[in-house]
């Protein structure tokens, strides 16, 4: 079950209690993800994936009742969205937001050189920003007049997805968070977006993957497979329990974990 | 001000005034439209949101006094215009510099109102002035201005500006006077900026009458960017012919009291306009803008773009109107108004209207009026920008979604500067270019 005592945890969450709009969402969730692991949430719609992946990133709204978060050894509950983002926190968007009048260049440059910043590295002119996300670009297959576009506007759902992958290659976060990326993705995109999270696997990285479905983890294979069920983790394994939760659904855990 | 009074002023020194016998008479006959109508009141529904009242009670001289000074050069880089661009220049009414025709040649016929008077009679058909009793107060002591006339088949490239400035504290009130007319088949590009101090608070009460010959093409960009202090009056009105185009852009950063009347008849097939608007009011500013678009033949088409930003005691309004006339069919008309309040105590109010009496017909309306959206300040804060940068990128964006391409370089600024945003820091202003 969850590993606490893990003497390099990258995100410990203990006993995480949330509410949102009255309703207790997350009811005493605990996971623990080390350095370099790639931990899978899966679960049935309503169980609070989406809701943990908000929390992890700030968003207003979600209150938390009770529990703590540490992110590399810091009280991730008492930084802004912004200051995760610095810590090296990032969010796939299960939506990414269109945004008319900002274009993709000019977003990815801005929130590049303000991490940077605030880790007090020096910031990016526009040819070496070019030179950083020339190679990210081309590994998701994203044409360069993408750049000069407004921020997922008019973009299908495969292109916003790989758009938030190339940010996630750019900002080179220690910690991602995955929320449903794999959604509405055909098996040509899905296999893209796979080669995107594969090339960013490293041994100082750790990754979160929310999702529903087994496919993208037979891409993308993860070190741990956690079943998220009425608000807590109700089951923990390794890859093969994805594979068995395709095959059965989700129904028996959630018969287990209640007659438990 | 009554009418009596401004008809004394005018009686006075209706000599001074350009033009001969013919135009006089024309002058009476508009100063009698006006007082026949009086100022516009709030009973007036198309006065609803705006109270003249600083004007209509104000003591002004209807004859402002020529500048004792001007920069031309220094007044349009103020304004963001290049030094060697086709321009004319204007102070207090009075035209101080003509740069247009060295930049034009002969191609084009820029002429001073005064001259256009004297030679062509009076500008302003009385038609115009129905409803439009500022117009016809316009006409009556209209004395400076311009006349931009291109020629059948003439394409003019490089946009011509013309800057009206207001520099003199005195209480005066100036009405300026455009006509712009394209030949069939030609094409020309005008700016028209105005400008002022801090210490004006007089009034200026433009007229701009554009009238479009068969497939003629009119781009239109009217920059308002006064100090605090002014009140601003104006009439756009124009008539396109068979398969014109006009394309207007209307940006209000500045003054205190502005209404924009913004008047445009599809008189035959094919005509067509697209009509924008950026306004930005704060402070005690109040800013309307009231359109109306006559499709008055088959197969026109218009498109409405306004957007607002308002910040903390600003009052904005949109009035758009649409009117679809009989017997016509295969028309297409978009009007949309979007709005963003950036403080409680922000203001808008945004009032479309269609009216409708043919069929085959293709409308659409809306209206947005809101903050910004919290889940885009949080997709930006997410990606690890400030939230007051990422309220400002949001808020400029808010702005440039109505742009193809920078109408005004100095339109950033004026945004970042008059809402206090802040961006994110080390890329400079220019989201979308």
């Amino acid at each position: 079950m969850v590993e606490l005592g893990d003497p390099n945890p990258m995100l410990v969450i203990d006993s995480l209690h949330v509410r949102v709009q009255d309703r207790d969402i997350l009811d005493g969730l605990s996971l623990s993800v080390g350095l370099g692991e790639v931990h899978a949430i899966m679960g049935p719609n309503g169980s609070g994936k989406s809701t943990l992946a908000q929390v992890l990133a700030g968003r207003d709204g979600y209150e938390v009742t009770a529990g703590r978060i540490e992110f590399l050894g810091e009280d991730l509950l008492a930084l802004t969205p912004e200051e995760r983002a610095h810590a090296g926190l990032f969010l796939a968007f299960q939506y990414p937001i269109e945004i008319p009048g900002v274009n993709n260049a000019y977003l990815l440059k801005a929130a590049l050189n303000a991490q940077r910043h605030a880790r007090g590295e020096p910031e990016l002119d526009a040819f070496e920003f070019m030179r950083v996300i020339k190679d990210n670009m081309k590994l998701m297959q994203i044409h360069e007049d993408f750049l000069s576009r407004s921020v997922n506007t008019g973009f299908s759902g495969g292109e916003k997805k790989r758009n938030e992958i190339l940010q996630m290659l750019t900002l080179e976060p220690r910690l991602a968070v995955l929320d449903e990326t794999d959604s509405g993705l055909d098996v040509d995109a899905l296999k893209i977006v796979a080669n995107g999270i594969n090339s960013l696997r490293d041994p100082q990285r750790s990754m979160i993957l929310v999702t529903h479905y087994e496919r993208l983890l037979e891409l993308v294979k993860p070190d741990h497979v956690h079943v998220l069920a009425h608000g807590k983790i109700v089951r923990s394994g390794d890859h093969t329990l994805a594979r068995e939760l395709d095959e059965r659904g989700y129904e028996w855990i959630e018969q287990e974990a209640q007659s438990a | 001000m009554t009418p009596e009074q401004l008809h004394t002023q005018l009686a006075a020194r209706i000599a001074e005034l350009p033009g001969g016998t013919t135009v006089a008479a024309a002058r009476e006959a508009a100063f009698a439209a006006f007082a026949r109508q009086g100022f516009p009141t709030r009973k007036q529904e198309a006065w609803h949101y705006t109270d003249l009242k600083r004007i209509s009670d104000a003591e002004l001289d209807l004859f402002p006094t020529a500048p004792d000074a001007a920069d031309p050069a220094a007044l349009l880089r103020a304004a963001g215009v290049d030094s060697d661009a086709a321009a004319l220049v204007f102070v207090d009414g009075f035209l101080v510099a003509n740069f247009a025709a060295e930049v034009l040649g002969d191609g084009v016929d820029i002429s001073s109102l005064g001259e256009s008077l004297e030679t062509l009679g009076p500008l302003v058909a009385a038609e115009t002035l129905r409803g439009q009793p500022l117009a016809a107060l316009n006409v009556a002591f209209a004395r400076h201005g311009v006349r931009i006339g291109v020629p059948a088949g003439t394409e003019v490239e490089a946009p011509i500006h013309l800057l009206f400035v207001s520099q003199s504290a005195r209480p005066q009130a100036c009405q300026p006077q455009i006509a712009i007319d394209v030949g069939a088949n030609a094409r020309a590009d005008v700016a028209i900026h105005y400008a002022g101090g801090p210490s004006c608070s007089g009034w200026v009460n433009a007229l701009t009458r554009i009238a479009l010959d068969t497939g003629a093409h009119l781009k239109l960009t009217r920059i308002q960017d006064y100090g605090p202090a002014q009140t601003h009056t104006e009439l756009t009105d124009a008539q396109l012919a068979a398969d014109a185009a006009l394309n207007i852009m209307m940006i209000d950063v500045g003054g205190a009291l502005v209404r924009n009347d913004l008047h445009v008849r599809l008189s035959e097939p094919g005509a067509n306009c697209e009509l924008a608007g950026l306004l930005l009011c704060a402070e005690g500013q109040h800013v309307d803008n009231h359109v109306v678009v006559d499709h008055l033949a088959a197969h026109t088409t218009s498109e409405q773009r306004f957007r607002s930003i308002i910040g903390a005691h600003g009052r904005g309004v949109f009035s758009g109107k649409v009117s679809v006339h009989k017997g016509t069919r295969a028309i297409s008309a978009d009007q949309a108004s979007n709005n963003l309040l950036l403080a409680a105590t922000a203001e808008i109010n945004t009032k479309p209207e269609l009216e409708i009496y043919a069929d085959d017909v293709k409308c659409s309306h809306g209206a947005t009026v809101g903050e910004l959206d919290d889940s885009h300040l949080f997709y930006l804060r997410s990606r690890g920008m400030a939230e007051a940068a990422a309220r400002g990128l949001l808020t400029l964006a808010f702005a440039k979604a109505l742009f193809t391409e920078s109408p005004w370089p100095g339109i950033d600024d004026r945004i970042v500067e008059k809402f206090g945003l802040a961006l994110p820091e080390d890329i400079g202003w220019s989201p979308s270019t």
